[in-house]
């Protein structure tokens, strides 16, 4: 189960007094979720490595009275505007075509994904192919369990603009759950 | 408040997300509607199945140096006089960290078996910490809520964090040989005679961290199939025995013992084991190792290119094949440059390079439908060459006479074509060509995703309303049934057919049919047949990733059509609007060329592209073989570098056994003809519903006068840059920095910008290159 966001492990051992300790207990819960979130912007998992690598040094030089309570927010944001410069930069990209940059991205596992639907329901086929925008924002609520608001602070959207998104995002899902099902159900019928 | 059932502060409800008051409001509203409160339900299953299915991707970590880069910047903040005490403070971190991060990383349902590392193994004053540091009051509440772990259960992990040494085990306290685990004293068998469940991993090193193994579900199934096999020996309610459990990285660091199921300890390199999860000979489960990021499988086929090689005169006096105006390969290219990739060799074809972009080729006078452009000059890249470029160029009719269209666009609506570059982009695509076309031409739409249909009935553009309805109403769903689908859009092309007109489908997809090899026979028969019946196909590619270009390529050559791979919303409009013409309206099909060599002027040939294209010599003259065709204002090209007789060319063929063998340094028998033409250039065409074909003869002499036109350089180019990626054998001196002075030599007054991009391109491709 995840650790509800605010809960910094390095809160509950009073251990943790040090800044050092505090970055560590950062690593170990945000780590793998940030390289993740990196992996989609900039399309490889080496380059995202070295995103994240940056934002924890980041965080490091960071002051910790200002991170401290929102640090899931302050990392997210770091880290997404850092790989976006990366992926800017290195795929000489104009903004606009950033969507179909991260589709290669995703891509290898959509299509592989995209395969298996045809034969049972694979709900994350099914993020695969929503709006970029909803994706990111149907991962960081459901995968790194971020809030609206640290969503929000992360992409730079408005609380209730995340609201919406999500709210489609699970509406599409359904559907096409729901119409999956039909379809197997007929399959198996006929 | 007013709430409707669609609500978005419903689902937000759902998630968690209200405050106080806003809970309230909406509590009351669910009291009252029942169709709400279903709703709230759902939200939260699919909330909880996603959650579900997410937990199931690996989890990438940082490196092993990556991490020491982290604690050498947060050292150089750290205030010094804290650092022993860090170190200190640091076994606190380990146990309490350790405790609370696993216990909370369980998912629903399982117990992991942990429990208390015998007192006599741990460090006193660590395990006194552990003991005693109750949980803040809040966060048990949260743990005890998701957790069903007993909370009498005082959770020790031994979990390995990167900057500290691991804690050690009583027996090795003493040693200090850096960690190194020994197992603690064997626990003995439980009452139902199972041994405990444990897992040591000494960290000699600090390993490539994986927290893998926390959230590993391989791991997590493996010990609930252990606690389903223990709690069934055990009676209901007792508790599973106290096991030890320590959880370490089992990743690439050596094992030292691992003891699992039955007592039996195992020493050595963790890579001798048998595979994860295999049972070895000793009856003991492998842990598995930690999961990767999976790796980038790209679905992508394209056909491989055997690369036409010199062919000497005298061997090989005629050369024969297809044109092809595809322009995919150029456009793919781009687009695996653009997102900074090599493209796969196979994925050039010159040709198509080539043809892509517009030359400035005369119209054509006369009867024939093209006009023959031939130029001849030095080749760039071997100055004892020459290179000669042949030009074909489809006549434009003028727009009184261009018969009307009955054009089907079968699209691929299946649920990977959702993505902003392709079902959307295709939309607009189609908007903007049903603009374009005459009042009395006919648009029509099929569809196929698992079930093909007709959205659209054949409908004039004059109902410009009606057709804008129906493309916009165009949403992607489901699977992909591309045969049936087919056969739908034939049938409908069939129903409308327009007598002397122009009948096409125009399919739209990013991947191939989907249909099996024995059903991909039957639906090529089935396509060349109705081309032999005036319905003619063409094929647009779009997205990546799963893009099937040899058998989009495939599925267009039988079809009578041609294949472009679009890939931004500019090249859709150039696809279906400029060059709207060329992809509807045929001129001149089953348009093949032969080239005779005259052996006193050529002791040897190359042509450049078209691998897939070539024809056999008696080809030539057979109307039954199939060839490419060529739309309004097409331009084709061929590039044939050529070798003067005396040159030194080595062929790709085995010395002959039974005469002689003649290569060019000994020159033929004395010409037949002192003719002083270089070659003559045959061409053989069929009117577009004309069964037998015409031929047309254009001998050509020697270099053109003058120096070479900018057309001539440009192609030159682009040819030379497609050898460069395809790392051909045959490229000569040929480098990035003469592409380019070429390029910039022959760019002209680029009125599309086609050829400036293609520049661009050459200084990514040369960047990429060199970073090999």
């Amino acid at each position: 189960m995840k650790l509800p966001i605010n809960v910094v492990p390095g809160d509950i051992v009073n251990g943790m007094r040090t800044d050092s300790e505090w970055v560590r207990a950062a690593l170990v819960r945000f780590e793998g979720p940030l390289i993740r979130y990196a992996a989609r912007m900039v399309g490889s998992v080496e380059a995202a490595r070295d995103v994240v690598q940056d934002v924890f040094v980041r965080l490091c030089a960071a002051d910790r009275a200002q991170v401290d309570g929102h640090l899931a927010a302050w990392l997210y944001t770091v880290c997404r505007n850092r790989a976006l410069d990366v992926a800017r930069k290195e795929r000489r990209m104009v903004p606009l075509n950033e969507a179909v940059a991260n589709q290669e991205a995703r891509g290898h596992s959509a299509s592989v994904l995209a395969e298996r639907s045809d034969t049972h329901l694979a709900v994350l086929a099914i993020v695969d192919t929503l709006p970029e925008q909803q994706q990111e924002v149907v991962r960081l609520k459901f995968q790194d369990a971020l809030s609206y608001k640290e969503i929000s602070e992360a992409t730079g959207l408005s609380v209730s603009n995340v609201g919406f998104l999500l709210h489609t995002a699970i509406k599409t899902i359904r559907r096409q759950v729901a119409t999956q099902t039909d379809l197997l159900d007929a399959g198996d019928r006929s | 408040m007013t709430l409707q059932p669609d609500d978005p502060r419903l689902t937000a409800y759902a998630l968690g997300e209200c405050d106080e008051a806003e809970r309230a409001e909406i509590e009351q509203y669910l009291e009252q509607n029942p169709e709400a409160r279903a709703e709230v339900d759902l939200v939260r299953a699919v909330g909880e199945q996603l959650t579900e299915e997410f937990r199931k991707e690996p989890t990438p970590a940082l490196t092993d140096l990556q991490h020491k880069q982290i604690e050498m910047a947060s050292a150089r903040v750290r205030r010094p006089w804290t650092r022993m005490l860090a170190y200190a403070a640091s076994l606190l971190v380990v146990l309490g960290v350790g405790a609370v991060y696993l216990q909370l990383q369980k998912p629903r349902g399982e117990t992991l078996a942990m429990g208390n590392i015998p007192h006599s193994a741990v460090p006193k004053s660590a395990a006194a910490v552990a003991n005693n540091k109750p949980l803040r009051p809040s966060n048990q509440e949260a743990i005890a809520k998701k957790e069903a772990a007993p909370a009498s259960e005082p959770v020790i992990q031994q979990e390995k964090l990167y900057f500290s040494p691991p804690p050690q085990m009583k027996d090795q306290a003493a040693s200090g040989d850096g960690g190194v685990n020994a197992p603690a004293p064997e626990p003995s068998l439980d009452a139902q005679g199972i041994r405990p469940y444990r897992i040591t991993v000494p960290q000699a090193e600090s390993s490539d961290a994986s927290r893998n193994t926390q959230q590993d579900p391989e791991l997590k199934q493996k010990q609930k199939l252990y606690d389903e096999a223990v709690a069934s020996k055990h009676s209901a309610g007792s508790p599973a025995p106290a096991e030890v459990k320590e959880r370490t990285d089992t990743a690439a660091s050596e094992y030292d013992t691992v003891t699992v199921g039955g007592s039996i300890q195992i020493r050595g390199n963790w890579r001798d084991y048998p595979a994860p999860g295999a049972i070895d000979q000793r009856g003991c489960i492998m842990p598995p190792p930690p999961a990767c990021p999976p790796p980038v499988s790209n679905t992508e086929l394209y056909a491989t290119i055997n690369e036409n090689s010199f062919l000497t005169v005298a061997n090989e006096p005629l050369s024969t094949f297809s044109i092809d105006v595809d322009t995919a390969s150029y456009a793919n290219v781009r687009r695996f440059l653009n997102q900074g990739q090599l493209p796969p060799a196979d994925a050039v074809r010159i040709e198509e390079l080539i043809n892509y972009f517009k030359y400035d080729y005369p119209q054509p006078t006369g009867d024939a439908p093209f006009s023959v452009n031939v130029e001849v000059n030095a080749c760039p890249w071997n100055p004892a060459h020459s290179l000669a470029r042949i030009g074909l160029r489809g006549k434009v009719p003028p727009m009184a006479e261009r018969p009307a269209c009955n054009l089907i666009f079968l699209l691929d609506i299946s649920g990977s074509m959702q993505a902003e570059n392709k079902l959307p982009l295709l939309k607009r695509s189609m908007t903007m060509l049903a603009e374009t076309l005459a009042p009395n031409d006919r648009i029509g739409i099929v569809v196929y995703d698992s079930i093909p249909r007709v959205v659209l009935e054949p409908t004039p553009t004059s109902n410009l309303g009606t057709i804008r309805c129906a493309i916009n109403s165009l949403q992607s769903n489901g699977s992909t049934n591309g045969a049936d689908g087919l056969r739908l859009a034939y049938n409908v092309a069939r129903r409308t057919f327009i007598e002397g007109g122009i009948n096409r489908i125009l399919v739209g997809t990013d991947g191939d049919f989907n249909v099996g090899t024995t059903d991909k026979d039957e639906l090529i028969q089935m396509i060349q047949q109705q081309a032999k019946s005036g319905v003619f196909l063409s094929v647009l590619g779009f997205g990546m990733g799963n893009l099937k270009d040899a058998n989009l390529e495939g599925l267009a050559d039988k079809g009578n059509g041609n294949y472009a791979y679009i890939d931004t919303f500019n090249e859709a409009r150039r696809v279906l609007l400029e060059q709207a013409a060329s992809t509807i309206i045929t001129i001149a099909k089953d348009v093949k060329i032969q080239v005779e060599f005259n052996p006193g002027k050529v002791g040897a040939y190359r042509l450049i592209g078209y691998e897939n294209r070539a024809l056999a010599a008696q080809d030539f003259n057979d109307d039954k073989k199939d060839a490419g065709e060529i739309g309004a204002g097409h331009t084709v090209t061929a590039l044939y570098e050529l070798v003067p007789p005396g040159e030194p060319v080595t062929p790709n063929v085995d010395a002959l056994k039974y005469q002689p063998m003649c290569n060019v340094e000994q020159p033929a028998a004395p010409p037949a003809s002192d003719s002083n033409e270089l070659m003559t250039v045959k061409l053989r065409y069929k009117l577009p519903d004309g069964d037998t074909s015409t031929k047309l003869e254009v001998p050509v002499t020697g270099v053109s006068e003058g120096a070479a036109s900018a057309d001539y350089q440009f192609q030159a180019s682009v040819a030379a840059f497609g050898m460069l990626l395809r790392d051909s054998q045959y490229k000569g001196t040929v480098t990035f920095d003469m592409v380019s002075e070429l390029a910039q030599r022959g760019k002209g007054n680029d009125s599309d910008g086609t050829r400036s991009e293609f520049i661009g391109l050459i200084s990514i491709a040369k960047a990429l290159k060199s970073q090999r």
